[in-house]
């Protein structure tokens, strides 16, 4: 019934919008008053090009995310005396589209700057352009009709990276569906970067002291964490390390919770913490469906052999770094990007680790199962009624494209200002295709392969590749790199490479947002939950007390949610 | 009067000495990791090796916070603001608390008063109409927004009051019949006798505004107008969700903990300066001997 309706509204939308191209050229607006026909011309010239330069410079108010970095980062650099409104990248802006920011909030991106938006919204003065980080937001918005329709903003002025970006997520897993409201494009989406597989990171140096394989299977995993432990992969004569550790929340919000152990669930065909479509059809809630009780024996089992790290369950990120980062473990399960983490960056400098990650433990078909990641990660919106809602367009494409493939002074401006991480683009959204690091990888690869001439690279690649130079040039001369170049390097080349050579099955969630009910039930589900998983592991729990928590689980609310989310999926 | 030392007296004693000393050591020892962690290098800081020792120590991170002009811009508002605020909240707790301490015979709309202030500080109307009041008044981005929604200390008023209905009634009656108006009787008889409790609601006050960082987080919408804890709080925040290449950038230049710890430590400073000039006011018995009956 719902698909019906939308057909129709699309359809009228479709004839409305040939309506409205076919009078574009008559479509004054207000501040055209009073302009000669030339003045006019110049301003829908502007207005109708992806990258049109305006004649005069456009004000437009917005909330501006900024990085937690602590302006400090920006001491002694040229950039010292920069603010949020006037910065590497708004001069940019002003220079291409001559644009500025004025702005009406101003937080560090996440929950504090997610305050200031609904702030703004309930006293009912929106900024003309914003980013609005969460889903409920963006309804909320469009059912109080706060926002602009961006469709013909869209259709006419979406540059190709960002419409190729859109499209390569597939036709379900287009962004824009989820922006798409009766037929019409109510925000640019941001897109989430697909984060690719979890791996087992290990210390190779420890592997080859002790002669040992890379595992693949679980089995092997467990040979291998075992050997961690008993045969003294750090020399010191002590029986002092740790198998492999264990993130207190164990799973959840994959694959960003470096140290969690999603992947010993998923090789044994276990989702839990999302919601996965069961065989007939209907979405289930993972960590309540029985496949969970064959991992949950397993990690009792390897909790009682000392495998994983015996106090996982009180040991903060910061406790797990810090055993990384000393020496006491060398297996940890994380993304690509682990690298950048602290554990390895001083284990490399102060006691010539090396990391490698491995496709590990995989599933009985080979591979790594893998949990995808939401397409899109926030949104761009325009108040209704603002007089250049085509802007938000704009610098949305200035940010995804042009400014990738500019080589101008103003452009390095930028590009050293991503390192220095302080202050972000306005309206905090780039558009990339969800393969996009691996494809910077494959383009900086072939660089180095000489394949490619440097000059072909975008900006943002060549700063890649420039760290990989200097890396590699200072483990030429016996030197350590510098932390930031050897994260770089490891993360983009030999990770990344693994990780386009090893694919891993993905599996989609039927589900990624929230029903009416979780609003009060989900919090206490969750602890109900965790406390649960983590008695078991720990051995407090038999694992038959795990039939007892699905049916409580379900009587508290579960049940009701399950239905919720089936409602809304349909 | 000489207390017989028994067995049970001794360790009575020494229970009691035992909770004291653990109480003082939950409170004092964070405080310690923390100026250690703030002269330690980062990378000891990092694999957690730092106890309440330094591990490598260097002052490093001291110099570096000496370029860091949001910080002292920051500090600087949280002056102003401490000093602003305290004012403030002392002129109303004062003139509030002085008539409320009287009784209903003197004073008919006392009950009513009483009974408006605790209703408002049992309920509030949360923080989004807090929030439109502030912004309607025009108040935020200014300094105001941060003396003026917390202008009226209730709880500091309850104390004082508490504390003047303590100042005999008879010290009152013989400034009126040497001819003293209210005002004088007020600032000549009762805050004089009234410092200790005067400085306890003080110090309240400064703590209560150098500490809160959440209303600089609420009202002010430009990171340059941050008092100095909500500029803090702002650097602890953790990134969660890796969504594009910038924010793996941000990873690899992530302010190390050793800046941040010697952040928080220079920003106690002022208040462990302020606590030993309050502590001499802190001195009770000043009415004894003022009445004879």
């Amino acid at each position: 019934m719902k698909k019906k309706w939308m057909k129709v509204t699309s359809l009228v939308a479709a004839a409305a919008m040939t309506v409205i191209s076919m009078t574009a050229c008559n479509n004054e607006k207000s501040f055209m008053d009073g302009m000669s026909d030339e003045e006019k011309t110049a301003w829908e010239t502007a207005m109708n090009d992806p990258y049109g330069k305006y004649p005069e410079l456009v004000t437009y108010t917005t909330g501006y995310n900024l990085t937690n970095q602590g302006s400090d980062v920006l001491a002694g650099t040229p950039y010292e005396n920069d603010t949020p409104e006037n910065n590497a990248y708004t001069r940019y802006l002003k220079e291409v589209l001559n644009v500025q920011n004025e702005n009406a909030f101003e937080a560090i991106s996440g929950p504090d700057y997610n305050q200031k938006v609904s702030t703004a919204i309930a006293s009912g003065n929106i900024p003309d352009i914003m980013h609005v980080a969460d889903y409920e937001t963006l309804v909320d918005l469009v059912e109080s009709d706060l926002i602009a329709d961006l469709t013909d903003v869209y259709n006419n002025l979406a540059c190709d990276t960002v419409k190729e970006a859109y499209a390569s997520y597939g036709e379900e897993n287009n962004p824009l569906n989820t922006v798409t409201f009766d037929g019409k494009i109510m925000a640019i989406p941001k897109t989430q970067l697909s984060d690719g597989q979890d791996f087992l990171w290990l210390r190779k140096d420890w592997l080859d002291k002790l002669g040992l394989e890379e595992p693949s299977t679980l089995e092997e995993m467990e040979n291998v964490l075992k050997a961690f432990i008993e045969q003294d992969p750090d020399g010191n004569g002590q029986n002092d390390t740790i198998g492999l550790v264990v993130h207190s929340d164990v799973y959840g919000d994959y694959p960003n919770n470096t140290f969690a152990i999603d992947n010993v669930f998923t090789a044994m065909n276990a989702y839990p913490n999302i919601w996965v479509t069961d065989d007939s059809g209907k979405a289930v809630y993972g960590s309540v469906q029985p496949e969970m009780k064959e991992p949950l024996t397993l990690l009792s089992n390897w909790y009682k052999d000392g495998i994983i790290d015996k106090e996982f369950a009180t040991r903060t990120t910061d406790d797990i770094v810090g055993l990384i980062s000393t020496g006491k473990c060398g297996a940890f399960i994380g993304p690509w990007w682990a690298p950048f983490n602290q554990a390895q960056t001083s284990t490399y400098a102060t006691d010539d680790a090396e990391w490698v990650n491995v496709s590990c433990p995989v599933g009985t078909d080979g591979k790594i199962n893998a949990i995808s990641t939401k397409s899109y990660a926030g949104f761009v919106v325009v108040r209704k009624d603002f007089e250049h809602p085509e802007l938000a367009m704009k610098i949305v494409n200035v940010n995804s494209e042009y400014s990738k493939q500019d080589k101008s002074e103003a452009a390095a401006e930028v590009k050293e200002n991503q390192t220095l991480a302080y202050f972000n683009w306005p309206l905090y959204c780039e558009v990339q295709p969800g393969n996009n690091a691996e494809l910077m990888t494959q383009n900086v690869k072939a660089v180095m392969n000489g394949e490619k001439d440097v000059s072909e690279l975008t900006t943002e690649e060549q700063s890649y590749y420039e760290s990989v130079v200097r890396y590699q040039e200072a483990e030429a001369a016996g030197q350590k790199a510098d932390a930031a170049d050897y994260s770089q390097y490891t993360a983009r080349i030999p990770a990344m490479t693994k990780m386009i050579e090893e694919p891993a099955n993905f599996l989609v969630p039927s589900f990624f947002e929230t029903t009416d009910s979780m609003g009060s039930r989900w919090a206490s589900l969750e602890k109900m939950e965790m406390e649960t998983i983590l008695k078991i592991i720990t051995g407090e729990q038999d694992i038959s007390s795990f039939d007892s928590f699905v049916e409580q689980w379900n009587k508290s609310g579960g049940e009701k949610i399950t239905e919720e989310v089936n409602e809304m999926i349909k | 009067m000489v207390q017989k030392k028994t067995f049970g007296s001794f360790v009575a004693k020494g229970i009691i000495w035992i909770i004291v000393i653990a109480m003082t050591l939950s409170c004092l020892l964070p405080l310690i990791n923390m100026v250690a962690i703030s002269l330690s290098s980062s990378n000891a800081v990092a694999s957690n090796q730092v106890g309440l020792l330094p591990v490598d120590f260097t002052v490093t991170t001291y110099q570096k916070l000496l370029n860091d002009s949001q910080f002292w811009a920051s500090f600087w508002i949280s002056v102003k603001r401490v000093i602003l605020g305290t004012a403030i909240n002392m002129f109303f707790a004062i003139t509030m608390a002085y008539p409320l301490s009287k009784s209903k015979f003197r004073f008919p709309a006392r009950e009513i008063y009483i009974k408006v202030i605790i209703f408002a500080m049992l309920f509030s109307g949360g923080i989004i109409p807090l929030f439109m009041v502030v912004s309607k008044l025009n108040l935020v981005d200014t300094i105001w927004a941060l003396v003026l929604p917390g202008a009226v200390p209730v709880f500091n008023v309850i104390l004082l009051i508490n504390f003047f209905k303590g100042v005999p009634d008879s010290l009152d009656e013989a400034a009126r019949i040497d001819g003293a108006s209210t005002l004088t009787i007020l600032t000549k008889v009762y805050l004089p006798v009234s410092l200790p409790a005067l400085a306890t609601i003080a110090l309240f006050s400064i703590v209560y505004h150098w500490n809160d960082y959440f209303s600089g987080l609420l009202y002010m919408n430009k990171a340059s107008l941050y008092p100095l804890q909500t500029y803090i709080q702002q650097l602890t925040v953790d990134i969660t969700q890796i969504t594009d290449t910038e924010q793996l950038k941000q990873l690899a230049t992530m302010s190390n903990r050793a800046f941040n710890a010697t952040k928080i430590v220079v920003s106690t400073i002022p208040l462990l300066v302020i606590y030993p000039f309050l502590q001499k006011y802190f001195v009770s018995g000043i009415v004894i001997g003022a009445v004879k009956e």
